[in-house]
C-alpha cells in the first residue's frame, strides 16, 4: 500500500511535469514571407499575418460581417464624419495604453511610408482628416460621403505611436517596432525562414489556446504540400483544387472548404473601334470590333458551360457565377437567372449579329495565377465550337500585368482575370475599378480593361455610392449588377472556394476572405 | 603572379558592370515593378504617385545612372520586397547557400573520385559498368524531379528526413550553420544530395576517363616496373596527374553550385540566395536581382582565379602571367 502510495505520487508529479513542459505550438505553412510592418505592401498574405500582432478599428468575422475590434462603437455624425469609440483599458504589447493618438499616427503613417511599391493607402484615401475628440474618441472626416467606411479600414492597422515612431519596416521585422494590441506578440524574425509569435497573456479579448505561432515561409506551393503530409507544419491556406485531389489520399491531412469572395472572370475589348487580337479566320486584324454588338458578348458568355469547366478542372470545388458578385457580396442580385450556359442560343445570336463563323481570338491570361490559365484552353474549346478560330497565350505575372496597363493602352483583346470582394464587403469598388469608364483625375475605371463607356452606368453607380442609407443603397446596386450582366461586358466564369488543410489533431475553420488565421485553429485531442 | 591578379581583376571589375548594364536594361524592359506590386484597387493617380516616389518615373538612361552613383557609394538599392538594401539581404541569405553548395561538392569529391577511380582501374567489371549507368542517369534527370522524389520517399512516405527548410542553426562567428547540430544535417542532406548528383557524375566520369589514359602513360609503366606497390602507383602517381582536370571541374561546379542552386533551394524552401533570387524575377525586385547577377559575376571571376592558381600549384608546368621563356 505505502509502496503503491508513493508510486501514484510520482506518477501524478510526472504527468503535471510532462503537461507544464509540453507547450502548445502552432506551425503554420505559408508561401510568401511577411513584410512584418503592417503598412508595406498591401498584400492579402501580409494581411493575414499582421492579423495575429496588429489590429484595426474594425473587422470581419469569418463570414465576412463587420464586428468591433479596436472601437467599440461607430455612428455616422454628418455625411462626411465618422465618430469612432475606442475600446478603454487595451494595451500594447510594451504595456503602453492604447488611445485616439495611435490612431492617428497609424492612418497618417500609411502614406509616408517612403519607398512602398503597394501601398495601403486605397484602404484611406476617402479620410481627410484623422480628428481625435478625445483620448477615447476619434472622428473621421471624409472626402466623400462614405457608408462602406468602417467596412473598408479593417486592415488599416494601429500601431504604437511610439514603437512605431519613425520606424522603417526593417525596424518591424527586428521586432523594435512590431508593437500591436494583438492577440499575439512579435518573437522572431528569420529572412526565408519563419515569423514567430507568441501568446499575449494581457489581450483583451479572449486570450489565445497557442502558446506560440510559427509561420513557416516554404519556397513554393508544393513544398508547402509536401511539408503537411510529413508533418512538417500543421495548418496550410490557399489549397489549389488540383493540391485538394493530392491531400485527400493522405489519411492524416483534413480539408475544409466554404464559398469565398472571389469571382474569376474574362473581360473583353468592347470599347475601341478596332482590337488588337480579334482577328478574320485568316489572321488578320479585324477593322472593326464585333464586340460592339451586344449579340455577340452575350453569344460568347451563353457558349461557356461553367460547370465542366468547375467539374473537370476545379475538381468540382467553386460554384458556377451568373453575376459577378458571390451571394456573400451586397449587390449580389438573387433574381438574375442561374442559366448562364446555351450554346444553340449563342449560334443563333451569332448568326443573327453576322457573324455565324465567329472570327479569331487570343484569350490571354497569367500562367501563375488565375487558376494559372487552365480554364483558358477550356474555353477556347467551347468557343471553338462555335467556329470561333482560338488561340490561347500565357506568360509570367511580371509582364502580362504590364502588358494589360489601361493608362499605357491594353495590348491585349481577352483576358482572364481575378477578384477578391474582400474590402467593403460590396461590389462598388470592383466596379469603380473595372467598369467605370477611366477617368484618371477622379480615380474611376483605372482596370477599365473593356474599354466599357456608358454613361448610364457610371451615372447610376456614382449614384449608389452617394446613398448613405443601407436598404436604398443595396438595392441600387443589385439593380446595377443586373444591369451589367445583361450588358456581358465582363463575363464571370466561377466564384472560387476557400480551401485550407490541416493534420489530424487540429480543427481550423476557414474564412471568407480567403485568409488562415491561428485564432480559428484549435487543438482536437 | 601580382600582375596576373591585378589584370584579372580589372577585367573583372569590367565584366561586373557590363553585366550590371544589361541585367539593368533586360529587366527595364520587362516592365515597371509597381505594375506587378500594386493592388488592383489603387487609382491611377496612386499608381503614378507610387512610381513617382519610387523615382520609376524617370527615362531609361536617368535611372541606369542614378544607379551607377548609387552603386559607386556601395548602395546598391533597396530589395521593394524586403525594403533593406539588397546588398544586405544577399549577405544575409549567401551563408546559407555556400555551406549547401560546399557541402555538396564536398559530397560529390568523396563519392566521386573514388568510384571514378575504380571505375577506371576495372573498366570492364559489371560493377563499374553499374556506376558508369548511374552517372549518365544523374547526368539526365531533371535536379529538381530528383528532388520531389527523395521528399515524396524520405520525407513523406518514410518521415525519417524533413521536408524542406534549414532547421536549427548555430552561430559561428556570426554567422549561423546548420552542419553543427544533428537537426540542421538532417535538412541539408537531401538538399545537399540532390545538388551534388550532377557533380558526381561529372567527376566519376573525369576521373574515370583520367585514369585509363594516365595508366598506359611511359611514367606509370615505369614506376610500376621500378616495383613500387600498386597503393603508390595509384594515389601517388596517378591520382596527382589525374586531378587537374578534376580541379578546374570542382571549381567550376562549385561556382556553378552556388550561383544555380536556385530550383533545389525552391524545391526544399532552403532559405539561400537562388530562392531569393527566384522569387525576386517574380515579383520583379529589380534591386535585388540585379545585385544578385553582380554577385555571381563576382563569384564565378573570382573562383576562375582560384582555379589557375590551384594549377600552378598542382602542375609545376604552369606558370601565371604569362611569363616568357
Amino acid at each position: 500500500m505505502k509502496n503503491l502510495n508513493k508510486w501514484l505520487g510520482l506518477a501524478v508529479v510526472f504527468m503535471g511535469f510532462v503537461m507544464s513542459v509540453q507547450a502548445k505550438d502552432l506551425v503554420v505553412g505559408v508561401t510568401e514571407e511577411p513584410a512584418v510592418d503592417p503598412h508595406y505592401l498591401f498584400m492579402a498574405n501580409n494581411i493575414e499575418i499582421s492579423h495575429h500582432i496588429f489590429e484595426g478599428l474594425t473587422a470581419m468575422d469569418n463570414s465576412q460581417n463587420l464586428v468591433p475590434a479596436l472601437a467599440v462603437s461607430w455612428e455616422l455624425v454628418e455625411p462626411t464624419i465618422w465618430e469612432f469609440k475606442l475600446r478603454k483599458g487595451v494595451r500594447f504589447h510594451d504595456g503602453s495604453g492604447f488611445t485616439a493618438r495611435d490612431v492617428k499616427f497609424s492612418y497618417e503613417r500609411i502614406p509616408s511610408l517612403k519607398e512602398n511599391p503597394n501601398p495601403f493607402t486605397p484602404l484611406i484615401r476617402n479620410i481627410a482628416e484623422v480628428k481625435i475628440v478625445d483620448d477615447y474618441t476619434v472622428r473621421l472626416l471624409t472626402k466623400k460621403p462614405d457608408p462602406t467606411l468602417p467596412s473598408i479600414i479593417p486592415a488599416a492597422f494601429i500601431v504604437s505611436n511610439q514603437a512605431a515612431r519613425e520606424a522603417t519596416p526593417v525596424d518591424f521585422k527586428k521586432g523594435r517596432a512590431a508593437v500591436g494590441t494583438g492577440p499575439y506578440k512579435f518573437s522572431a524574425f528569420q529572412s526565408g525562414v519563419k515569423l514567430v509569435v507568441e501568446k499575449n497573456p494581457n489581450y483583451w479579448g479572449k486570450v489565445e489556446p497557442w502558446d506560440s505561432v510559427t509561420f513557416k515561409v516554404l519556397g513554393s506551393s508544393a513544398a508547402v504540400i509536401a511539408a503537411i503530409s510529413a508533418g512538417d507544419i500543421d495548418v496550410m491556406g490557399n489549397v489549389t483544387p488540383s493540391d485538394v485531389i493530392t491531400l485527400k489520399n493522405k489519411p492524416d491531412v483534413e480539408i475544409a472548404t466554404i464559398a469565398g469572395a472571389r469571382v474569376s472572370y474574362l473581360i473583353m475589348d468592347m470599347g475601341r473601334d478596332q482590337s488588337p487580337e480579334f482577328t478574320d479566320h485568316s489572321g488578320n486584324k479585324l477593322k472593326e470590333n464585333p464586340l460592339k454588338d451586344l449579340r455577340v458578348r452575350k453569344a460568347l458568355s451563353l457558349a461557356i458551360n461553367r460547370q465542366a469547366i468547375i467539374d473537370g478542372l476545379l475538381d468540382g470545388i467553386g460554384t458556377v457565377a451568373n453575376q459577378l458578385p458571390p451571394p456573400a457580396i451586397v449587390g449580389y442580385n438573387e433574381s438574375i437567372s442561374k442559366k448562364t450556359y446555351d450554346p444553340e442560343q449563342a449560334k443563333k445570336l451569332l448568326a443573327e449579329a453576322g457573324w455565324p463563323k465567329g472570327f479569331g481570338i487570343t484569350l490571354r491570361g497569367p500562367n501563375n495565377a488565375y487558376g494559372n490559365g487552365k480554364s483558358l484552353q477550356a474555353i477556347a474549346q467551347m468557343w471553338s465550337r462555335l467556329g470561333f478560330k482560338m488561340n490561347v497565350l500565357t506568360e509570367p505575372k511580371s509582364t502580362y500585368f504590364p502588358n494589360i496597363k489601361v493608362a499605357a493602352g491594353v495590348k491585349y483583346s481577352a483576358m482572364i482575370m481575378g477578384w477578391g470582394f474582400s474590402e467593403g464587403g460590396e461590389v462598388s469598388p470592383f466596379f469603380n475599378t473595372i467598369l467605370h469608364s477611366y477617368d484618371a483625375e477622379r480615380g474611376f475605371g483605372p482596370a477599365n480593361r473593356a474599354y466599357y463607356n456608358d454613361p448610364y452606368f457610371d451615372k447610376k453607380l456614382e449614384a449608389a455610392q452617394a446613398t448613405m442609407e443601407r436598404i436604398e443603397r443595396a438595392k441600387l446596386l443589385k439593380e446595377l449588377v443586373a444591369y451589367v450582366t445583361d450588358q456581358y461586358i465582363a463575363l464571370p466564369l466561377y466564384w472560387e472556394n476557400v480551401t485550407i488543410a490541416f493534420r489530424r489533431g487540429f480543427k481550423a475553420e476557414p474564412r471568407v476572405d480567403g485568409a488562415i488565421l491561428a485564432m480559428n485553429v484549435k487543438a482536437t485531442n | 603572379m601580382l600582375l596576373f591578379i591585378v589584370k584579372r581583376v580589372t577585367i573583372g571589375v569590367f565584366l561586373i558592370f557590363l553585366v550590371a548594364f544589361l541585367v539593368f536594361c533586360g529587366v527595364y524592359a520587362v516592365g515597371n515593378p509597381v505594375d506587378i506590386l500594386i493592388s488592383p484597387l489603387a487609382t491611377q493617380e496612386e499608381v503614378q504617385q507610387t512610381i513617382k516616389a519610387m523615382g520609376l518615373d524617370l527615362p531609361l538612361h536617368r535611372q541606369f545612372f542614378r544607379f551607377l552613383g548609387n552603386t559607386l557609394q556601395g548602395n546598391l538599392g533597396n530589395s521593394f520586397i524586403h525594403s533593406e538594401p539588397a546588398v544586405d539581404i544577399i549577405l544575409r541569405r549567401l551563408p546559407a547557400t555556400l555551406e549547401i553548395a560546399f557541402f555538396a561538392m564536398l559530397l560529390a569529391i568523396l563519392m566521386g573520385i573514388p568510384l571514378g577511380l575504380f571505375a577506371g582501374l576495372n573498366p570492364n567489371s559489371t560493377r563499374s559498368r553499374g556506376i558508369m549507368a548511374g552517372s549518365i542517369l544523374c547526368f539526365s534527370l531533371p535536379n529538381f524531379w530528383i528532388g520531389l522524389l527523395v521528399i515524396m520517399v524520405f520525407a513523406v512516405n518514410l518521415g525519417i528526413l524533413p521536408t524542406g527548410g534549414r532547421g536549427e542553426t548555430v552561430d559561428l562567428f556570426g554567422i549561423p550553420f546548420s552542419f553543427l547540430t544533428l537537426n540542421g544535417l538532417k535538412h541539408m542532406l537531401m538538399p545537399a544530395f540532390t545538388l551534388s548528383l550532377f557533380q558526381i557524375a561529372l567527376i566519376i566520369r573525369l576521373t574515370r576517363s583520367g585514369t585509363r589514359e594516365t595508366l598506359n602513360m611511359d611514367y606509370i609503366l615505369y614506376a610500376r616496373a621500378r616495383g613500387l606497390s600498386r597503393q603508390r602507383v595509384v594515389f601517388v602517381h596517378l591520382l596527382k596527374n589525374i586531378l587537374i582536370p578534376v580541379v578546374t571541374v570542382v571549381g567550376l561546379g562549385l561556382a556553378d553550385l552556388i550561383a544555380f542552386a536556385t530550383v533545389t533551394e525552391k524545391v526544399f524552401s532552403w532559405p539561400g540566395v537562388g530562392r531569393l533570387f527566384l522569387d525576386s524575377v517574380v515579383n520583379m525586385d529589380r534591386p535585388v536581382i540585379i545585385a544578385y547577377v553582380m554577385m555571381i559575376v563576382m563569384i564565378f571571376i573570382g573562383v576562375n582565379m582560384l582555379v589557375d592558381i590551384v594549377y600552378s600549384i598542382l602542375d609545376p608546368r604552369i606558370r601565371l602571367g604569362g611569363r616568357k621563356h
